[in-house]
């Protein structure tokens, strides 16, 4: 069984057949990459690992590739200026957001998957439950006795001032 | 080479919904506030957010809440609650009995004492009051205790003529009755009120600390005993000390030094058994520093407590509040500066607790940002 090593190069095949090549290092922020190299009893010492994503397009993966070479230099990757870098680089609109937190959770990167999460609850805050199914595509599931019950339970939130001011 | 395809293909639709793991990771960043919206969102929605609730243990830490009573009019309360998951202060309106003024004692505990009633609040928003009677001796500034259940203490504090001096008053939960005690011991003397008094409560008993020289002792509420007082001091440089409670441990939190050139702030666990005091941090010099006033002086501290974390601050300008986390059991594991609150009016009175806060405590206190 072969560990994974940071010499060897990884390359990614996007689903509409984009190639991008990572240095080894680089693809050790994603833990499906490491398990998948670790797992990966054919290696050869050629240094070459191959991983096809089958659900992400090469516009989301060329993204992702972005982040983890930023994140993996360390030399640039240091406290404010990749806050900055990381507001920067999510500042994106909800479909590619959207893209990228399912990308993230499939490639298992921690700090991709955290970062996304983030910007997709801060989507969240401040709105009222209907618009929270819009946003997301999400069918409400409740039964009309439960709606009712739930509206009984929280019913300043439907309609108390407190709500209004913090829309 | 090898060629090697990715799991889950059935995500490849476009925006599948998000569900199990990944949507439980994206509510775990929403504050507990805008949770009250989440958790009407559908099944799996709400199923996520009370797992959430359960499993994170950045939600199970305790809030700092501050209340402000108008000293002119108390019926004026305004309160501000910080959330150490979201990093953000809210705004509170609890429901305070009107023109009395609102105490704090050991942490969440809040309280009100009137001649006819003792009230006490099971947490820091005072989103619930419980009405626990009128102690037989009336007094002001008292220790106070409460144990749950309706089991309290009131100790000391000033009588009137008619008082007995150091009175000692225990609620038993079960008759609903104030009986009393043997009073506080007499090392006390002229100390045994709330304003010298640090109070905590660990294990069964209430302890009480002097702060200027260290003196404490503790009362077994059930046995109506007081132990012997002794002098708890870890350090001759400690000239002022707060004792909090962690469980069943009393902790201890000094500043060493003199009012005027205060050189640390540490923290210690009592290592009951050993009799001793175990050091479990100090706080960074430069949040020492931030402690002070402009005047660079630090004649006391205030803590408040519970779970595992400690606020710090100032008393006499709580704007500048720092945390500390104990909550594996053992040393202070990380000291950080609370986000400064906005629209400070320092012309209030102004009551530091902390506590746990579930999502139907914000509703009950109509909390917004």
């Amino acid at each position: 069984m072969a560990s994974p090593s940071h010499t060897r190069t990884v390359t990614l095949k996007s689903c509409d057949d984009v190639e991008f090549v990572l240095d080894g290092s680089v693809a050790t922020l994603s833990q499906t990459l490491v398990s998948a190299m670790a797992e990966d009893s054919s290696s050869s010492d050629d240094g070459t690992f191959t991983w096809c994503v089958s659900n992400i397009t090469g516009e989301v993966l060329a993204k992702v590739v972005e982040f983890c070479n930023k994140h993996a230099d360390i030399s640039s990757s240091r406290g404010e200026d990749l806050k900055e870098w990381d507001k920067a680089f999510i500042s994106v609109e909800l479909d590619l957001l959207y893209d990228l937190i399912l990308a993230a959770d499939n490639l298992n990167i921690e700090s991709l998957l955290d970062l996304t999460a983030q910007r997709v609850a801060d989507e969240i805050k401040g709105k009222m439950p209907h618009e929270i199914r819009m946003l997301f595509n999400i069918e409400k599931d409740f039964t009309d006795e439960e709606e009712r019950e739930i509206r009984r339970e929280h019913a300043w939130a439907y309609g108390g001032e407190s709500l209004k001011s913090f829309l | 080479m090898e060629s090697r395809r990715g799991e889950s293909e059935e995500l490849g639709e476009a925006n599948p919904p998000l569900y199990g793991d990944l949507l439980r990771e994206i509510i775990s960043h929403v504050p507990l506030l805008h949770l009250l919206s989440a958790v009407h969102v559908s099944r799996s929605w709400r199923l996520a957010v009370s797992l959430s609730l359960r499993d994170d243990p950045s939600r199970a830490k305790p809030w700092l809440v501050l209340h402000f009573q108008s000293p002119r009019d108390p019926s004026r309360h305004r309160a501000r609650a910080y959330d150490p998951h979201s990093r953000a202060w809210l705004h509170l309106h609890p429901r305070v009995p009107p023109r009395v003024p609102l105490r704090a004692s050991h942490s969440p505990l809040l309280f009100q004492l009137t001649p006819s009633r003792l009230s006490v609040s099971a947490d820091a928003l005072a989103s619930s009051w419980s009405d626990l009677g009128a102690p037989r001796v009336w007094r002001s500034d008292p220790v106070v205790a409460s144990f749950g259940g309706g089991c309290a203490v009131v100790a000391g504090g000033a009588c009137g003529f008619e008082g007995e001096p150091l009175a000692v008053e225990v609620r038993d939960p079960i008759s609903r009755a104030w009986t009393p005690a043997p009073p506080v011991p007499e090392e006390f003397k002229g100390s045994d009120s709330a304003t010298w008094l640090s109070v905590a409560v660990a294990g069964d008993s209430m302890h009480v600390h002097e702060r200027m020289s260290g003196l404490s002792c503790s009362f077994d509420p059930a046995a109506k005993i007081w132990e012997k007082p002794f002098r708890m001091r870890p350090d001759p440089s400690i000239f002022y000390s707060e004792i909090v409670s962690d469980g069943e441990d009393l902790i201890v939190v000094g500043i060493s030094g003199e009012p005027e050139r205060v050189n640390g702030l540490r923290i210690w666990r009592v290592n009951r058994e050993a009799s001793d005091l175990d050091l479990m941090g100090e706080m960074p010099k430069e949040m020492v520093e931030s402690l002070k006033a402009e005047d660079e002086s630090l004649p006391s501290i205030g803590v408040a407590s519970t779970g595992g974390i400690a606020y710090v601050y100032n008393p006499t300008r709580p704007i500048e509040i720092f945390f500390c986390d104990f909550s594996n059991g053992g040393r202070v594991t990380e000291w950080g500066r609370v986000v400064k609150m906005d629209g400070w009016d320092s012309m209030d009175r102004i009551v530091v607790s902390c506590s746990t806060v579930g999502i139907d405590d914000l509703r009950r206190v109509n909390a917004y940002y």
